[in-house]
């Protein structure tokens, strides 16, 4: 079921009202009922999957709480190898044995272990990693076992972050189960601004740039420089919307319902840098690498070398936590370049910026251009079918884009771009990311909602009227997945 | 009581009020507006005890054949971007009413093989095949808004460029023949350009997936079976495309289009005519590159008369025209 579907409308209401409706001692079963509808809306058959884990964590909290020492340990690593090993299974078998086999073959012998053909459990990556993340906070003694099965169970299939987070910490998001939520007026409405612009996001403009974005990456080969640069812009702008857009309606739809999820998204593309960057994109993965990677491997407190040797394990990992592919692994290791590459020359680009005497605004406005290329570059990879597809675009990225700029902006003879894209959405596309772009500026000094709030009525309810009009107008609802889910 | 929920209920009522009075005008319009599947439908239904020629497909059909032209009573069932799937149940569910039919004309495009309705951005049309003709799709949810609302099924932005022409029917309708044919308006800009031909090749490119052949060649099958079945000939073609749409096609799929269906037609004792590169058909004859225009399509149908049904039934058999 997804966020941008009629279907999910219906689903919420239900839910919601009947959440209020019923006494503070059932709703727990409530929810935990609605969340298995909703994911049994996607492939019934894993709920099994996610029922195992559940029951090995379940236990794992409770009698790693009991235990003490080594034995401690031991069940924490069992729960840990459990989790990985389904996720393993299911994302990264083909992976591995098809790697297996290219080494193989290379040697001259056949690899006879045969390919599994399974479907990924949808949001397997971000349920694993809530769950993990209960274990090692017992285990840390930062959170007491979960005695409630039906409340634990809940912990990780709470609908609104089941498939695509945010991934909760247990110390944030357990305890509001036994909260009892009443139906507030303020978090209501602002809980549906939310939603809403989470959908706005969704489908007036990822989904229509992913026309673009998937014409082209499906074959780059047949494209040309201009073609292939607007299609990495737009994807970074897609990706960015379907994401942020899928987490503000799972915030958005908790909040209603009284809970409170974490901010997922901080305007990243107004990053200064890849470091901020990664504070202000997907938090709640970046911190779960912090607090349960970075840090126990030593972090920054070893040496230099090691300190680089950790940061890029860890982007290392993230890329692989993406997706079985080598185009996630190299997407993260470059990220894990830039940072490292970032520490490297942060004192001579510093010294650089004093003896330019740069104004502080232009210094911030290239700060930003340049991180914004940076990761724009990195998504190619990302999002390319091949590591070959993701090299050509690479390499053709500049062909002939310069001249064809040129020509079109003083009105010279050009040859249309090779793109199935009419003019109203050319026109939309780039509107609607520069409404939201204004929209990200002005929240760096005020919150939209307060802004809103202090506003008249009539003016209020005139913008409400205006985002819906834009959504059922000009919004995509071709029940086009959300990107994140496929991790 | 939370008087929290009071207010709120009150306040939702109220701002729901002004877009629930526009939602409720524009379903009641939408649900009086004909289009080409209403008006098929009824024009069909009307003529099933006269029709002899039966000539199925995609838009190349809708604006390419002309059943007037044919030696005998004709009608054009086909829609835009129907594809093979529906081809095949709307003859089923209509074959027991057809006395007459003799023949089935069955176009097969560069792209039918290859795709189903539900892979492009034409999905839409699955909803209007299953409130009208009733012929259901294993994509088709209980859930999907376009079963409860016509302003779904035809999408709010559609709708609302109908309200701005007083919910008048479709342009389309307008041009619709009693036999199930319409002749292509001319386009305001010339369409028959070597660019438009490449972006028009590539976008049918676009919906080319390999593993739709097996269920797309099942359906053809079926419909071949069903119709063998009855004693109505099958008749298979690709329909003509201009020489620029032609030079941009995938020379791979253009064999294996017509691989597929010689070994079809061989193993059915079927016709099969491949129109694709004709050069009985110059670009005068096309109102954009897969397309073509009325003077093209009167000539393609005396062509299809003449060689896939007078040559095959004989001159002596044949009936009044339409």
């Amino acid at each position: 079921m997804l966020f941008n579907s009629f279907h999910f409308l219906l689903f919420f209401i239900v839910v919601t009202t009947a959440y209020f409706a019923l006494p503070q001692r059932f709703r727990w079963a409530w929810l935990l009922l609605a969340s298995c509808y909703f994911y049994m809306a996607f492939v019934p058959v894993y709920i099994l999957i996610l029922g195992f884990t559940i029951i090995i964590d379940y236990f794992a909290g409770i009698w790693i709480e009991k235990a003490e020492g080594k034995k401690r340990k031991s069940l924490l690593i069992l729960s840990l190898v459990s989790n990985i090993a389904i996720l393993a299974v299911f994302k990264y078998y083909n992976f591995l044995n098809g790697n297996l086999s290219y080494v193989l073959n290379g040697f001259g012998y056949q690899n006879h272990i045969p390919e599994l053909s399974i479907l990924l459990p949808i949001g397997l990556s971000f349920h694993t990693f809530q769950a993990m993340s209960y274990t090692i906070e017992v285990y840390r003694g930062h959170q007491s076992a979960e005695r409630h099965f039906g409340i634990y169970a809940l912990y990780v299939m709470f609908y609104p972050q089941l498939v695509a987070g945010p991934i909760e910490r247990p110390q944030n998001l357990l305890h509001q189960f036994y909260e009892r939520h009443e139906f507030r007026y303020e978090r209501v409405v602002s809980g549906l601004q939310l939603m809403m612009w989470g959908l706005f996001k969704k489908v007036v403009i990822a989904d229509r740039l992913a026309i673009v974005v998937d014409q082209v990456f499906k074959n780059p080969q047949e494209f040309g420089g201009p073609e292939l640069l607007i299609a990495t812009i737009f994807f970074t702008f897609q990706i960015y919307c379907d994401f942020s857009g899928y987490s503000d309606m799972a915030i958005g739809a908790a909040r209603v319902m009284g809970f409170d999820l974490m901010k997922n998204f901080r305007r990243p593309y107004f990053s200064q840098s890849i470091n901020e960057f990664w504070t202000r994109w997907h938090i709640s993965l970046s911190t779960w690498f912090k607090d349960y990677l970075y840090i126990p491997l030593g972090g920054n407190r070893v040496s230099v070398p090691h300190w680089y040797l950790n940061l890029l394990a860890v982007f290392l990992v993230s890329g692989l936590w993406h997706g079985a592919n080598w185009t996630f692994i190299i997407w993260g290791a470059l990220h894990g370049f830039y940072l490292i590459f970032g520490l490297m020359t942060k004192a001579l680009r510093e010294k650089t910026w004093q003896l330019l005497k740069i104004p502080n605004f232009v210094q911030s406005f290239l700060k930003t251009v340049t991180t914004f290329a940076l990761v724009a570059y990195a998504w190619i990879f990302f999002r390319a079918q091949t590591v070959g597809d993701a090299l050509f675009i690479s390499q053709n990225l500049f062909k002939g884009t310069g001249e064809y700029f040129l020509k079109k902006l003083s009105g010279g003879d050009i040859m249309p771009l090779a793109i199935d894209f009419q003019t109203s959405d050319w026109l939309l596309a780039f509107g609607a990311i520069m409404f939201m772009e204004a929209v990200h500026f002005i929240q760096r000094r005020r919150s939209i909602p307060q802004l809103l709030q202090s506003q008249p009525t009539a003016l209020r309810w005139a913008v409400y009227y205006a985002v819906i009009v834009v959504i059922f107008f000009f919004g995509k609802f071709a029940s086009r997945e959300f990107i994140y889910f496929q991790f | 009581m939370n008087r929290d929920i009071p207010k709120f209920l009150f306040k939702t009522i109220l701002f729901l009020l002004p877009l629930v009075i526009v939602f409720g005008y524009v379903e009641w319009q939408l649900r009086g507006m004909k289009t080409t599947y209403t008006i098929k439908k009824r024009d069909f239904e009307k003529q099933l005890d006269s029709v002899e020629i039966l000539v199925l497909g995609s838009s190349h059909a809708l604006y390419g054949i002309d059943p007037a032209q044919f030696s005998w009573r004709g009608y054009n069932l086909s829609n835009s971007s129907q594809t093979l799937y529906y081809d095949a149940r709307l003859t089923e569910k209509y074959l027991s009413r057809l006395p007459l039919v003799k023949s089935v004309i069955i176009p097969v495009s560069y792209f039918s093989l290859w795709y189903r309705l539900e892979d492009t951005k034409d999905a839409w049309r699955m909803y209007f095949y299953k409130k009208f003709w009733d012929i259901g799709n294993s994509e088709i949810r209980v859930t999907d808004s376009e079963n409860f609302s016509y302003t779904m099924l035809y999408s709010p932005k559609i709708a609302f460029h109908y309200w701005q022409r007083g919910f008048q029917d479709t342009n389309v309708t307008g041009t619709l023949n009693y036999n199930g044919w319409i002749p292509a308006k001319p386009h305001e800009v010339n369409q028959l350009t070597d660019s438009l031909a490449r972006i028009r090749v590539e976008s049918h490119d676009f919906v080319h997936f390999e593993n739709r052949l097996n269920d797309n060649m099942r359906d053809l099958e079926r419909l071949v079976i069903v119709l063998k079945k009855r004693n109505i000939d099958p008749v298979l073609i690709t329909t003509p495309v201009s020489e620029l749409y032609a030079r941009y096609a995938d020379q791979e799929v253009v064999t294996k289009n017509e691989n597929l269906l010689k070994n079809l037609a061989k193993r059915f004792n079927l016709q099969y005519f491949n129109y694709f590169s004709d050069t009985r058909f110059s670009l005068s004859d096309f109102n954009d590159n897969d397309h073509l225009n009325p003077q093209g399509a009167i000539k393609f149908s005396k062509i299809l008369d003449e060689e896939a049904l007078s040559k095959h039934y004989g001159n002596s058999r044949r009936f009044k025209k339409n």
